[in-house]
Formats: C-alpha cells, structure tokens, sequence
C-alpha cells in the first residue's frame, strides 16, 4: 500500500516536474531479448499471478512490455500464447486471467481455441473469454461462438450474440433467426442487431420479415437493423439493392427520415430531382429532411429549382431552405431570396436578409445600406449581411453609394468602411468629417480611426479643433491615437497632434490634444503638456493632468507629483495625485521596494480618504516589506480597515517566506482588529503556514 | 413565431436533417439574437433538454444550458444518487417548478418523446453507447469531449448521427473563443505561409482526485449512492476502490484515454481547423510514451509521437516534453509562426497579431457561444462549428497515438477506412470488446 500511494503523490508531482518522475519509472524493455524471453514472461506472469483489482500493476506493467517485445518480433508470439494459455487454465486470480485475454486478444491464434472454450463454459470467466473471442479471426472462433448460443443463457449469451454481429459471422444466421421470436426480449434484439450487421440476403430477409410481424421496440429494431444492413450495402457499392431496402419504410418519422438519408447517400447525383419531389408534396416532416441535404456534399444540382419553392413551403422549412441556400453560396438563387426580404413572416424575413450576405451582390448593397438603417427587427441582421458580403466590387459599390446617400442610409455605409476594412475608402470618407449632420461626422470619424492612413492624420486633427460635441472630440482623440500607431513612428508617434497644438486653442481641443499625446506618450510633446499645467485656465490644466496620467510609463511621475504637492487639496492636486498613483502601478519597471516607498510618499500627501484607498488597493500588489507595513498602519482607521485588512492579507501572502516575523506581526495586528470572518480564516491559515 | 409554427415546432424538429458525408466550408447561421429569441421564450417554444452525466462538466454544461432563455431542462439522469439530486436541485432552483425529472438509466430519459436534445457529459466509455441511443431515438446531441472511448466507436457515434440525421456540438468549446479563432484566421490567411509543421502540446501526469491516503485505494464495496456496476457498464469488470470512478477514471484505459486523450480534442481540434484539415488524419504514427511501473492507473503519464498526413504536414503531439508548450503552434516558413493556447496567443513576428480580417478575407466559422451555437443550429439543421466528424477526426490522432505507444512502432493509417494498415494487432486495438449485454 505504501508503493501505491508514493506512485499517487508522483503522478501527482508529475505535473509539474515530469523528468522527476520520469527518472523514478525505468524503461525495463531494453532488457528483453529473445534468449531471455521465456524466461521475464514466467517470472512476470508468476507475479502477476496473485494480482487483484485495484492493487499495483507492477507485475501486469512488466507483461506490458513482455507483450510490446512481442508484437514486435512475431516469431515470439507461439511462446507467449503458450504461456498465456498455461497461466489461464491454473488457479491464478480472476483479475489476473482477465488481464491476460486482453493480451491474448492480441497474440492468440486458433490455438487458443480449446482453452477459451472451457473459459466460456465457466460461468465466472466466459466474460474473459468472449473478449478474446470477439477479436482472434477464424472459423475457429466463429464455431466456438455458435456452440455457445446452445449452452449459454442470459447475458452471456446475449454477449454471444454480439460477438457473432461484430465479426460479421454469416453461418450464424441460420442459428440467430430463432432468437428473433424467443421469449427473452434482450436476446432478440441483440440477434436483430447482430443480423443488421451481418447483411447477407437470409439476415435481411429475416429483418424483414421480423419488421412486419413484430411489434414495439422489436419491430424498431429490425428496422434499424434494416436501415444499417442497407447503408453497408450501399456503402459496398450495391446501391441498387439499398435503394429497394430504403423505399420500403413508410413508418415510423424517424426510420423513414434516416431512409431518405440513406438514398441521398446511395444515389448522390439524384438528390436534386428527389429533393424538388419531396418539397413539392405535403409531407412536412421529410421536406425538413431534404432541405438538409442541400447544405451536405457531394454538390446537390437543380438548386435554381429549388429556390423556385421557396415560397410555398412552411414558414419553418423556408428558413431553413434559406439557411440551406445561404450555406451553398449559389448566387443563382438570389431573387427568391430576396423576395422573401418581404415575407409576412418577420423571421422569415430576418432570414432572408442575413443570407443576402452570403448570396449578395455589389447591386444587393442599396437595399441591405436601407433595411439596416430602418431601424427595424431586420437592421441587425442587414448590417452583419452588408459587413459580410465578399466581392471585388462590394467595396467599390459602398463608395459609390456614399455619394448620394442621405444620413441614416450614409451612417450605415460609413460604419461599413470600418468594419469592413475598407482601407482604400478611407480618402472618400474624409469629406463627410465637415458633414452637418453631426452623426454622419461621428460615424466617419469612427470608420477613419480603423482604415485612415498618417496621410488622413491632419484632416481628423482640424475636426477635432473644430468640433463642437464633445461625442465627436473623444471620438477624434480615439481615431486620432489609432491611426498614429499604425504609422508605427516610435521616434514621436504625436509629432502631428504636437505640431497642431496651440496654446491659443480653445481649451476643450488644447485638453483632447494632450490627450492625444499623453495616450501615445510621446516624449517630444512632454514639454507642452508640462507647460500647460502652468495654464492658468483650470480646464486646460485639468487637461494636462489626464494627458499625464494617461502616460503609458512613469516618465511624468514628477510633474504629477509637484502639481499634486503644490495643492494637495485642490482639485488640480487631488487629480495629480491620483494620476500618480496610477502611473506608479503601471509601470511595471519599477521595482516593488520603490513603489512602496512612492506609495508611501502618496500616503503621506494624500488629503482625502479617497486617495488613501487607491494605495490600499495598490498596495496589494507589492511583494515589499514596506508595503505591509504600510497597510498595517491603516488598519487602526475604521474608514480604511477593511482595505487595509485585504492588503494585508495579499502583501502577506507574497513576502512570508522572507519576512516570517513581520508577517507574523502585522497579521496578529490583523486578527485582533477585524470583524470579518473570511480574512480572519485567510490570516489563520497564513499564520499556520508560517509556523509550518 | 406563429400559433401554427409552435403547434408545429416538435414535429419539425423530429423529422429533419439528412445525411451527408461532409460539410460545405462555412455555413451561415442565423443566430436566435436575429430572430428575437433573446427576449422572454414561452415554455411550449424552448427545446427541452435532458442531461446525462452530472459530474463536473456535465454541471458546468447544464448551468450554461439553464442561461439559454430558449432552453427548458426537464430531465437530468446519473448513476450517483448524489450528484443526480443535486443536479435536480439546481434545474428546479432556477425554474422555480419542481418539475425536472431525475433517472437512473439513461434508456428512460431517452425514450422520452418529449425531450428535443440532450446534453451528455458521461465518462468517455460511454459516449458511444448514449450518442447512439440518443441519435437512433431523434434526439440532437450536445456531447462532450472526447469524442470517443476509441476509434470504432466514434466512426459508430457519427455514423448515427449521420444516420438519424441529427445535430451534435462537440464540447471543445475553444472553437468559440476569440484568441483561437484569431490564430486559425491568421494561419488560414497564409500569414506565415506554407505550414509544413504543427506542434500540439497537451498536459502530462494525472491530476488525481482524492484524500492522497492509502483510503483512497482500498478495495472495497462500491458506496450505496453509485450503480457501479451500471458505471462500469461495457468496459471490462473491475473491484471498486474510492478513487475509482468520479474523475480519476480518465487515468484508466478501460474508462478514458488518459491526458493524452482527454486533451487531444480541444488542441489537435485547433490544429486540423487552421491547416483547414478538419475531416483528415494522420497516415503515418510513430512515438514513445512513459506509462506508470507502480499505481492502479495504466494511462501515459509523458508522451511524443509524430505523425504525418498524406498532404505531408508534419504533427507532433506531446506530452510532458520541454520543447513543446500546452496548445497549438503552427510552423511556417521563413521563421514565421502562431502559437495559441487558452487566455494566450503569440506570433513570429507580432505584427501578425495587429492584422485584421475582412469579408474578401478567409473567415473561418463564428460562434462565440457555443453552447448557443448548438441551439441555433438544432433551429437552422445546419452544422454547428464541431460536428461530430470533425470532432471524430480531432479525436483520431489521439486513439493513434495511445496505440502506437502501446506498441511502440509505426502504424499506417488508412483515414478513408479508419482501418490501420497490415497490422493485425493494432488493428484490433481500434476497438473495444464490450462487456455483458451492451453493443453498439
């Protein structure tokens, strides 16, 4: 027991050091030659011999490898089914003997035969025995298997039954029929089952038979015998015979379904004829059947045809039709489906609009531009189909359409640009930025901030001096920021923005400027945003602050923190604060010993509960000495306890190792105060670790 | 949808889809957010659900189906009594009703006309078993992965699907996540040009689940809430010990494909859908594998095989092995490559990262819901983004790989006869001989 459970504990390390593990499991095969074999295979099986469920497969381990040798130089294998066939008629355990007709499974001959026939008489090992059975090939085994269905009963037998169906054993059809109407149930449908496999013309005839004198679940049976009997045929090219089989079931739904299936497989170059005849009757339930075929390969043919009912089916089946067509692609069908765009069924409807994108044309992009910008239940779906259409010319047909469209159609086809892509379309989405429809322009400026060029840069910058709706400046200042880092310039990814801005500006576009500059950090517009902060307008100073904070690293930490030491009640200094303690926690270059002593620095100047809280919830992230200690001092404040316990808690967890009797410290600290359940666990457990 | 349309709504659902022997690429769904199907769903218009298998997939699968406003759960069926209360207990708490039927025998659930689809979470040695029934009884099927217990049994699983014409998603749900898709688009694209090598990283060792006692091993009656022999159903019999079944029987043969198995569907699954070799398989197998000396367990504890496929793409599945990381990584030329695992995805260069697709662009298929994918398409009949051939395919190198372990040679596949090539013994190995009355 011991072995096993020092195997437990290393496959469990295994996860995580697999060369431990692998050092621990030699490779005993390198020890096996043919000289020797003989004589690892009975010390092997000798072991084995007392094996049971569940214990350590050591001794079954070392015939695994016996076996792999084995099958690897097939000239050993008489020796080893000699041996095998000797362990299975001792008194080795049952456990043993099974796992070792696995192994014969693999290596038996017809000499098995005597031996796996006494197994089968015995009630307690015929399970064993069928295992091999089933897989060693010959008549050998068959005739074994035939005897057995004189002399076994129950669920031995009805695994008999299943053996002679896996192997396909035609002599047995004669001696399965009877099962067919016997008293058990179970062994009937196993010999139905196994007949559907066998195939043969008698096993067919039987099914047949059995399909029209039985009743209830026999019955089904015989029929899904049928139904595999006939694709097996058809599948060994007799599909003449297959087809016969297939048209003959009437009932119920779903064998009559899987018996259309089959003939679309059996006669693939049909199913187009086929299909249009089961779409033009009334049987609803295989119109659904054959609509399916449509979207399935081999290619169906006469698909104009089709598409030609579409207004006649059910409003279910249309959908499905239209999916079905949508999935092929045929661009023949495109007027039915579009007629349907006006179906009196809104799903209908909605389905006919979404495979335009797949069926669609450079003419479709009007009607698509109108139904997506109506607003309706179908716009969702026609603004995905307009994204989606494929075509050299759909792009081009946008364009086009841009030039004389009216707003809510000109908004749809400016949100295309963007979505689609269209990078070539970006010159022709430049004009509607001076629109005066206010969300033409907002549209555009979306569209631009995803296919613009650095060439496009100066016109978005113009419009987001001029722009009078705050919506379209942040859009800009989105756009703008986009457009700069595809130009990929890390020298001064701004130098436009930097080059456009003018302190005489007004101070919404001075504020989105720097914002443009602090988001892409360019360092040659530090000065400017610097400079500004100097404003003596509050809301270009406001500016400058978010420019600064919204830095992508720490390069303006010390501007932060002087506008923030300068007032320190102030809102600019309140905003400047924070802006540094966000810029501390982004950057990721600043080891955790600094930060917690610009943490500490924050702490200290913070005027306002607020700011203290933000370090709180920073702090947590250090792995520092300092930083707890810090967050200790806070949690004898009611106000920022439960930040400060949290903290705690997190900075514990990173620096115990190093820091055991701080840790332990501020911990007990922790315990003695909080009143929060969960923490003092998380605490208790830490402290534990630690005594540990 | 109409009075008529909802009278009418099980009929059509009982009698569509056709068979077919593949798929064409890219099938255009209409998602039930475009049919307003977002909204409030009368009970008499949801697809009614049975789950079969409620351990923790199935759990997690069911509470992602409970979400689904079109979706009414009212069947969950599991061989513990234990862990089928509780299921109950959680279908009723979010319906309110009380009226969630529980079964022991997954044949009761089945029969039950009323029930549309199923969701099955079972141990992989019943997969077969339960999809067959399901499919043969029209019933559309949300199944986990993997696929199957061995080769044989997923060709039987898809062949009813094909059969009864009926919709399956396979639960390798990371077709449905952005970063994976992202990397197929990019490799699809020819982004990093001809990928003439794949390496899919899977995990090594097991990640047993148990008090890591001598308890845990004890030979012992089964404990009265489990049906083991039920459990054990068609693979070979075997005494009970408490870490047996829940779980750990993915490190046993006879139940699961170890780590190697269990993974293969989800990134060998990545790797066929960006070499857009979704219904191919590899025809050469060769490789090595650590099996544990001491233990109950039999599964692969490392492994590397190699493998190629008749258009001469070269596939590496490993487990356990320094050079190769968990997850996929597509190998082009002129040192350009992605690789892609969950919550990461990297390329060489990065600025393969930054591009974007359009429509003239190769899109790939969308979801980002797949458990909605799967309810869309039992709507639409159309193929969900991991049909059941598709998953069966993912699966196949898998099944391979653990047998040219065992054997420790070269296997030649057949991928048109999913037979192995002149190799008796391993060609026995692409089954399994069922145990007492069960057959496919």
């Amino acid at each position: 027991m011991i072995k096993r459970v020092t195997v437990c504990t290393l496959v469990l390390l295994s996860l995580f050091s697999l060369s431990l593990l692998q050092a621990q499991i030699p490779d005993d095969s390198v020890g096996i030659t043919r000289e020797n074999l003989a004589q690892k295979l009975s010390a092997s099986l000798e072991a084995a011999s007392r094996y049971q469920y569940g214990e350590n497969r050591e001794a079954l381990y070392d015939i695994d490898v016996i076996v792999q040798f084995v099958l690897n130089n097939a000239d050993t294998r008489p020796l080893m089914e000699k041996r095998f066939l000797k362990f299975l008629d001792s008194d080795a355990s049952p456990a043993a003997k099974q796992f070792v007709c696995r192994k014969l499974s693999l290596v038996g001959s017809n000499t098995s035969a005597g031996v796996l026939e006494k197994l089968l008489r015995d009630e307690a090992l015929a399970e064993y025995s069928l295992y091999v059975l089933e897989r060693i090939p010959g008549a050998a085994m068959d005739n074994i298997l035939i005897r057995a269905l004189a002399y076994t009963g129950g669920t031995i037998r009805i695994r008999v039954v299943n053996a002679l169906g896996i192997r396909q054993c035609e002599k047995a059809v004669d001696r399965l029929i009877p099962f067919v109407y016997g008293n058990d149930e179970e062994t009937a449908k196993a010999a139905l089952t196994a007949l559907g496999r066998i195939g043969n013309e008698t096993a067919r005839a039987a099914l047949d038979e059995a399909r029209l004198t039985l009743l209830g679940p026999l019955r089904l049976q015989a029929m899904n015998s049928l139904l595999q009997a006939a694709d097996n045929l058809a599948a060994s090219g007799d599909t003449k015979t297959a087809m016969r089989m297939y048209t003959s079931f009437c009932a119920p739904d779903n064998i009559r379904a899987a018996a259309l299936n089959g003939i679309f497989n059996a006669a693939p170059e049909s199913a187009g004829d086929r299909i249009l005849r089961v779409l033009k009757g009334n049987d609803r339930q295989l119109k659904a059947v054959a609509i399916r075929r449509i979207s399935r390969k081999p290619a169906v043919d006469r698909i104009t045809d089709i598409a030609a009912l579409l207004p006649y089916l059910e409003p279910d089946n249309q959908i499905k039709l239209i999916t079905a067509l949508a999935a092929v692609g045929d661009k023949a069908v495109l007027a039915d489906v579009t007629a349907l765009t006006g179906s009196g069924d809104s799903e209908v409807q909605i389905a006919a609009v979404s495979a335009l994108g797949d069926l669609g044309t450079a003419e479709t992009v009007p009607q698509l531009a109108e139904i997506a910008a109506a607003g309706d239940s179908r716009s969702g779906a026609a603004h995905e189909a307009l994204c989606r259409l494929a075509g050299a010319d759909i792009d081009a047909g946008i364009v086009s359409l841009l030039k004389t469209a009216e707003p809510p159609v000109l908004t749809e086809l400016l949100r295309c640009t963007g979505e689609r892509l269209m990078k070539t379309a970006a010159a022709s989405v430049i004009p509607f930025l001076s629109h005066e429809d206010g969300r033409v322009v907002l549209e555009a400026v979306r569209s631009l901030g995803i296919i613009a060029g650095p060439e496009h840069l100066e016109p978005l910058l113009r419009t987001l001096i001029d722009a009078k709706a705050p919506s379209v400046r942040k859009a800009c200042v989105t756009s703008i920021v986009m457009t700069a880092r595809r130009k990929g310039d890390v020298d001064s990814p701004a130098a436009e923005t930097i080059a456009a801005y003018s302190a005489s500006l007004p101070a919404d576009a001075q504020s989105s400027l720097m914002q443009v500059i602090g988001e892409l950090g360019d360092v040659n517009g530090l000065p400017l945003v610097r400079s500004a902060l100097d404003s003596g307008n509050p809301e270009v100073k406001k500016g400058a602050i978010a420019a600064l904070t919204a830095w992508p690293d720490s390069r303006p930490l010390e501007h932060l923190w002087r506008t923030a030491e300068a007032d320190p009640k102030g809102p600019a200094g309140i905003l400047a604060l924070r802006g540094y303690i966000g810029l501390v926690r982004k950057d990721t270059a600043i080891k955790d010993d600094d930060k917690a002593a610009l943490y500490r620095a924050a702490w200290d100047l913070a005027a306002e509960k607020t700011e203290r809280l933000q370090v709180l919830g920073a702090l947590g992230q250090l792995a520092a000495p300092d930083a707890l200690e810090l967050a200790a001092a806070a949690l004898a404040d009611p106000g920022l306890q439960a930040e400060a316990e949290i903290a705690v808690i997190q900075v514990s967890r990173r620096i115990w190792k190093d820091h055991p009797e701080l840790t332990k410290k501020v911990l007990g600290m922790l315990l003695e105060k909080t009143g929060d359940e969960n923490r003092k666990n998380q605490a208790e457990n830490l402290l534990g670790q630690i005594e540990q | 949808m109409s009075e008529k349309k909802v009278l009418n709504r099980r009929d059509f659902l009982k009698s569509t889809a056709a068979l077919s022997a593949g798929a064409f690429a890219v099938p255009t769904l209409i998602p039930a957010s475009a049919l307003g199907k977002n909204g409030a769903v009368a009970p008499s218009m949801r697809i009614t659900m049975g789950c079969i298998g409620i351990g923790n997939m199935g759990t997690s699968n069911m509470r992602s189906f409970l979400e689904l406003d079109d979706v009414q759960i009212v069947a969950v069926c599991d061989l513990d009594s234990t862990r089928l209360q509780q299921a109950r207990e959680i279908v009723d708490g979010k319906y309110g009703t009380g009226a969630c039927h529980a079964y022991h025998d997954f044949r009761d659930l089945i029969s039950r006309n009323d029930i549309d689809v199923i969701s099955m979470a079972t141990p992989d040695h019943w997969h077969a078993l339960t999809a067959v029934a399901a499919a043969e009884s029209g019933k559309d099927i949300y199944g986990e992965k993997p696929l199957s217990h061995c080769i044989a049994e997923g060709r039987a699983m898809c062949d009813a699907v094909h059969r009864h014409g009926r919709i399956w998603q396979t639960g390798s749900w990371q077709r449905s996540v952005a970063n994976f898709r992202q990397a197929v688009e990019i490799v699809r694209n020819g982004l990093i040009g001809t990928v003439e090598t794949v390496h899919v990283g899977l995990p090594s060792g097991y990640s047993v689940s148990g008090t890591g006692t001598d308890k845990d091993f004890l030979i012992q009656p089964p404990p009265p809430e489990l049906d083991y022999d039920f459990w054990i159903g068609p693979s070979p019999w075997a005494d009970y010990f408490p870490v047996k079944t829940h779980w750990n029987w993915r490190w046993q043969l006879d139940f699961g494909g170890g780590q190697l198995c269990d993974w293969i569907g989800h990134h060998c699954d990545i790797a066929h859908w960006g070499l857009n070799m979704d219904y191919d398989a590899p025809v050469e197998i060769e490789g090595t594998g650590v099996f544990p000396k001491t233990g109950p367990w039999d599964a692969p504890i490392s492994y590397r095989v190699n493998t190629r496929y008749r258009n001469g793409v070269a596939m590496t599945i490993a487990g356990g092995q320094d050079d190769i990381s968990m997850g996929v990584k597509w190998f082009g030329e002129n040192g350009r490559w992605v690789y892609v695992r969950r919550g990461e995805i990297d390329a060489n260069p990065k600025s393969l990262l930054d591009v974007q697709f359009g429509p003239n662009d190769t899109r790939v298929y969308y979801s980002d819901n797949h458990h909605r994918n799967f309810i869309d398409c039992v709507k639409t009949r159309q193929l969900t983004i991991t049909p059941c051939e598709v998953a069966h395919h993912s699966q196949i190198p898998g099944h391979l790989s653990n047998i040219a372990i065992k054997l420790n040679r070269l296997i030649r596949f057949d991928p048109k006869t999913e037979q192995i090539i002149g190799d008796p013994a391993a060609n026995a190995m692409l089954s399994t001989p069922m145990r007492g009355p069960w057959r496919l």
